[in-house]
């Protein structure tokens, strides 16, 4: 393609004119005008590929503003790529701006009177911008559209309501180029017909030379990792991780990237406690806008070197050029690994560098063979759903506020052509407006579908269709405080009478409402459901992982030699154990009162069996059966008289046909109240600041009970949450022999399914491993004891200190103080002194124990010891807990 | 006097008068609500039918409604207007209407037909049997009577089935009543009718009750002693005993 010279003068200043593989092979698609999908990983300059030839044609040709919109799904946009595009507008002389919700309206004024030719945007502001009458008339000059991360939109509610979007925009402008641009996805016509509807695309996937490296390990805990156990409060296998990623990171700035936010934060923590002068930050989205954007520019800038992040760090945010990514433990989904993985080796042509660390054999197994897939570039089909009724709703009602005045048939024929919509027809038309007219949101009379009395409130309450990002407050029913808050998401399957572990405790949810109520549970032995976040393990993950370690054949995965090792020895100890599960072999185990299922099914599938289970053991028994479901097995804790023969029965008994079934057991299931909210507020019937409260959920879900809303609710958590047709071939397999059950001893694969809950599953008697450790480094502390009326001062070892210890061997006196050794060294309050003595008096050999933590003072200690212990283990427990706040906030302090 | 609950539904059949009483039917609610900005599906019609097939049922010639028939105060919109004329024009043509209003009836006035009987807000007698709405003292002579009659509480029993799962339903109070200053004389007994309208319903078997009418206020029924029975006539013993059930 020939470019313009002025564009070429401007990228050659900038190194830019030998384009990249990705753009040569891109730009004369883009001009040849056709509709072109770009699918190549991050850091191949996808941006400069789509917009170098829309700045030529710009150039080129005379054209109406707005000419071009970039539609990016982020709200903090890529600031690094803004401010390139501006840079290069200005030189060549052509406008762009950036609108999104946070932009002044100054600004938004402005853009109205004065448009830019290029527009960057979200799509929720594109909602807003259909409604304007200058801006309307501004959009229809669009010439070409480039969608950003279109492989995350199509897969969402988000990414539905675009595409009606983009349909009524084809409307305004007339038909225009519609360019995506997506990271590597499991199925590229799936997302080009995502972005094109029902026009041709063509897709470009460049043969990039993008090297990757990317290797599993398992680090062996080295003796001097059992005195950091103790310093730190952590297994030595996850402080042999934290080890290791120390010294990988010595290689350049690294992202160091967990699952979960709580992982994040102990991470964190620990690092800082292990090493003080240690350049790290963190990064997730629980942390405010600010501390996440200072944390990016250091990093960026060099003035950190490691960020720890979750998948806040995972998009198109540039934070510069990062030498190494390590995954702490499982990415459990190809995807995840590759979008991660793109972040390292930034830079065109360079390799990325990738590290697993894992901490246990399970890890490994399934790190492993993400790896593989991730280097062998088979990644999961990107998931689509059919006529998602609450965006279909959204649009109709946000149209109708914005023309006015639509037609059916203009309904009818611009809908369709929208690929989530494409079986889109005149019934289902019918349906909906019916409901709409019922909700006072449109009025249709005859052909012609007006707006209704609640719909301008509707439109401005609803221009996103992000679930809305519900956080309950969760309530201590005895002390009636508020103890924390949990997002929606694990609220799903919650009912009142399960016990959860929560904040580090058990506790009993009483009720569920607008909050959650919980009473602290002291009843161990029962099965507490974990809450913590968890990325959805596909199926052929879980099936491989299943496959190579029944075999055990690790021919062809990216690991050392040390989770070779590793793997061995699990595979080794299973079959040791008992029966050695697999894709083809379902087994069943019991453990004390638990029922334990073994089968690969990935989370989707394993979470549709453990309903259906739960719902039939519930039928039969007549007692509520919870259960507990991960990629590779289902854990049942069921009542006494079900025996492992009913199970079996029940396992070899499906029959298919079990929609009726499922959608029988979701109804029943409280994870429906959250869903019937969203789709009750998306279609209409809730207002935007509606109180729900004042009725109460329950006859919500009573007076919805025959209603569209209440279809598309179940419907929606079907589709997100279950896997039906998996659960189909999963009974086909059973029925036809071709997945045997049988029942097993005990075996580590069992018991690997309730590591998460052993500390909760014990009796308290047998403390974990590190609070044994962390007494015992309490003990060996030494104290300083000093007596206030005749200044004596002495040395014991805590496990010295008995009550006759406390007092003073030369006046007789009862007031002695303890002090920890810290304290010595700096000058110490008459006031503190008293403090430490009279808790000594009181509290005896306890109050050594608890002055003994670093950093806990006599007022911490007093508030430590005040609390009702059951015993020793709890207080060494809260006076870890004390430690840690400590180390988290001494960075303050210093 | 013959008072009979009509199984399964919030409704006493008084034989001798040929009379169906019914209680709270909250004509409106589903307006209010939407007012409130939570539309659900308009229940008028069906509720007008069903108190059709009870009067068509118990071949009643009387219609005693306690209070509540409407929802809305002190706004009344169009729809809520709409439901009410649609309502007595239904029951008007097979029974004679009485109503005892209660606190959401002010301005029902302008909309009933003028061939509906209205009591004063301090109940009627009939026979043996006091009747009122319950928001309001009744009066001496409604008290005066052997059992008083009334609604407004729209008394429910939550309970959890045997799967943990919470639930609710519409129940009969009935309960022996107390002497009280106020009075000369109280009845011997107090049924405190469920309400007819879908949406109400107090769990009276969790404390603290807040909001009560005087009559259960005051103490002048001895709740503990409260026979609880289901529209079903499942019999759930004494409220007593069923405070706080593992709720």
């Amino acid at each position: 393609m020939n470019i313009n010279q002025k564009l070429m003068d401007a990228l050659e200043s900038r190194g830019l004119a030998e384009p990249t593989l990705a753009q040569s092979s891109t730009w004369p698609e883009i001009d040849s005008g056709s509709n072109v999908l770009l699918i190549a990983p991050t850091g191949v300059g996808k941006t400069e590929a789509a917009m170098v030839p829309l700045f030529h044609r710009l150039l080129e040709k005379e054209s109406k503003p707005i000419t071009i919109l970039y539609i990016t799904p982020l709200r903090s946009l890529n600031r690094d790529m803004l401010r390139r595009l501006k840079d290069i507008g200005e030189e060549l002389g052509i406008s762009v701006a950036v609108r999104h919700g946070d932009t002044s309206q100054a600004e938004r004024t402005r853009q109205s009177k004065n448009p830019p030719q290029i527009l960057i945007t979200t799509p929720e502001t594109l909602q807003i911008m259909l409604s304007g009458k200058r801006l309307r008339e501004n959009l229809s000059g669009v010439e070409a559209v480039v969608v950003d991360e279109v492989h995350e939109l199509a897969s969402s509610e988000r990414g539905a309501q675009l595409s009606i979007a983009l349909e009524r925009l084809t409307l305004l402008s007339g038909e225009f180029q519609r360019i995506g641009l997506s990271a590597t996805i499991g199925t590229p016509s799936l997302v080009s017909e995502f972005l094109g509807g029902d026009r041709e695309v063509r897709i470009v996937t460049p043969e990039l030379e993008r090297k990757m490296d990317l290797l599993v390990h398992s680090p062996e805990p080295v003796s001097e990792d059992d005195e950091l156990v103790n310093e730190l409060y952590w297994e030595p296998e996850r402080v042999a991780a934290l080890r290791y990623s120390a010294q990988a990171s010595e290689m350049g700035p690294t992202l160091l990237f967990v699952n979960t936010r709580d992982t994040a934060e102990s991470m964190g923590v620990r690092w800082s406690m292990w090493d003080p002068e240690a350049s790290v930050h963190v990064h997730h989205g629980s942390l405010s806008k600010q501390v996440r954007i200072d944390a990016e520019e250091d990093y960026r800038k060099g003035d950190v070197s490691t960020l720890i992040c979750t998948s806040s760090l995972e998009l198109g945010i540039d934070v510069g050029n990062t030498a190494l990514v390590i995954q702490y433990n499982s990415p459990r989904d190809p995807s995840r690994m590759s979008q991660r993985l793109g972040r390292s080796g930034h830079r065109i042509k360079e390799t990325a560098i990738g590290r697993v660390v894992s901490t246990d054999a399970t890890q490994v197994i399934e790190s492993a063979v993400v790896a593989r897939r991730t280097l062998a570039g088979e990644l999961e089909p990107s998931r689509i759903r059919k006529m998602p009724m609450a965006v279909l709703a959204n649009q109709l009602i946000s149209w109708t506020v914005c023309d006015k005045n639509v037609d059916k048939e203009t309904f009818l024929g611009t809908i369709k052509r929208a690929y989530p919509f494409k079986d889109f027809n005149e019934v289902v038309l019918d349906d909906m407006l019916q409901l709409l007219d019922q909700v006072h949101q449109n009025r249709t009379i005859g052909k012609s579908v007006r707006q209704g009395p609640r719909a301008m409130k509707y439109f401005h309450g609803n221009l996103s269709l992000i679930p809305d990002q519900r956080t309950f407050g969760v309530r201590d029913i005895t002390t009636q405080k508020m103890i924390g808050r949990l997002d929606e998401r694990f609220i799903l399957d919650l009912a009142p009478g399960d016990r959860i572990v929560f904040r580090g405790s058990v506790w009993a949810v009483v009720e569920i409402d607008e909050q959650v109520t919980v009473s602290p549970s002291s009843s161990l032995g029962e099965l507490p459901r974990w809450i913590g976040e968890d990325i959805p393990v596909p199926f052929s993950v879980a099936q491989e992982a299943s496959q190579r370690l029944s075999d055990g054949n690790w021919e062809g995965l990216p690991i050392t030699d040390e989770a070779r090792a590793v793997l061995d020895e699990y595979h080794q100890s299973i079959l040791d154990a008992g029966v050695m599960p697999s894709p083809i072999c379902l087994s069943i185990e019991q453990h004390e009162r638990l029922f334990i299922i073994n089968y690969p099914g990935g989370s989707r599938l394993n979470r549709t069996i453990g309903m259906i289970i739960s719902a039939m053991l519930s039928a039969r028994s007549g007692y509520k059966v919870g259960f507990q479901f991960d990629p590779y097995r289902i854990i049942f804790d069921v009542p006494s008289r079900i025996t492992v023969k009913d199970m079996l029965a029940i396992t070899k008994g499906f029959e298919k046909g079990v929609g009726d079934l499922l959608r029988f057991a979701i109804k029943d299931s409280p994870a429906l109240k959250s869903q019937l909210l969203h789709s009750a507020r998306k279609m209409g019937a809730i207002g935007p600041d509606a109180d729900v409260n004042r009725l109460g959920m329950r006859k919500l879900i009573a007076a919805y009970s025959d209603t569209p809303l209440y279809t598309e609710a179940v419907e929606r958590f079907l589709y997100h949450q279950l896997d039906e047709e998996g659960m189909e071939n999963f009974i086909e397999g059973i029925n036809s022999g071709e997945i045997s059950v049988v029942l097993s001893a005990k075996t580590p694969h069992g018991q690997a399914g309730l590591d998460p809950y052993r500390d909760y599953l014990k009796p308290p008697k047998s403390d974990s491993s590190v609070v044994r450790a962390v007494r015992r480094r309490l003990l060996r502390t030494d104290l300083s004891l000093r007596c206030l009326s005749c200044d004596n001062s002495r040395k014991r070892k805590v496990k010295g200190i008995t009550d006759h210890e406390l007092v003073c061997p030369r006046c007789n006196s009862q007031m002695v103080a303890l002090l920890h050794p810290m304290e010595m060294e700096r000058e110490v309050s008459e006031k503190k002194l008293l403090k430490s003595a009279s808790l000594a008096k009181s509290h005896g050999a306890r109050a050594a124990l608890v002055i003994a933590g670093r950093g806990v003072g006599p007022d911490t200690a007093g508030r430590i010891l005040r609390k009702q212990q059951s015993d020793d283990s709890d207080l060494v427990k809260s006076i870890i807990d004390a430690e840690i706040t400590y180390a988290r906030t001494r960075r303050f302090w210093d | 006097m013959n008072l009979v609950p009509v199984h399964g539904s919030a409704a006493l059949h008084l034989t001798d008068e040929s009379a169906l009483i019914l209680s709270d039917l909250h004509y409106g609610v589903e307006a209010e609500m939407l007012r409130g900005g939570v539309w659900v599906p308009n229940r008028s019609t069906a509720r007008t039918e069903r108190v059709l097939e009870l009067l068509k049922q118990t071949k009643s010639k009387r219609l005693i409604l306690l209070g509540d028939v409407k929802h809305q105060v002190p706004h009344n919109s169009k729809q809520q207007r709409t439901d009410l004329e649609q309502f007595f024009m239904a029951v008007g043509r097979i029974a004679k209407v009485e109503i005892v209003p209660g606190n959401h009836d002010g301005g029902l006035g302008d909309i009933i037909p003028s061939d509906v009987k209205f009591h004063k807000s301090d109940g009627f007698v009939i026979g043996d049997i006091g009747m009122a709405h319950g928001h309001a003292w009744p009066s001496q002579e409604v008290m005066n009577s052997k059992i008083l009659v009334m609604g407004h509480e729209h008394p429910a029993l939550s309970f959890r089935d045997r799967l943990d799962k919470l639930h609710s339903e519409p129940c009969w109070l009935r309960a022996p009543m107390l002497e009280h200053e106020k009075y000369d004389k109280v009845p011997e007994q107090l049924i405190v009718m469920p309400a007819f309208g879908e949406l109400a319903g107090r769990t009276m078997n969790r404390e603290p009750l807040k909001g009560l009418g005087p009559v259960l206020r005051n103490g002048l029924a001895d709740l503990a002693k409260a026979r609880v029975e289901t529209l079903e006539g499942l019999d759930f013993g004494e409220l007593g005993n069923l405070i706080d059930l593992r709720l």
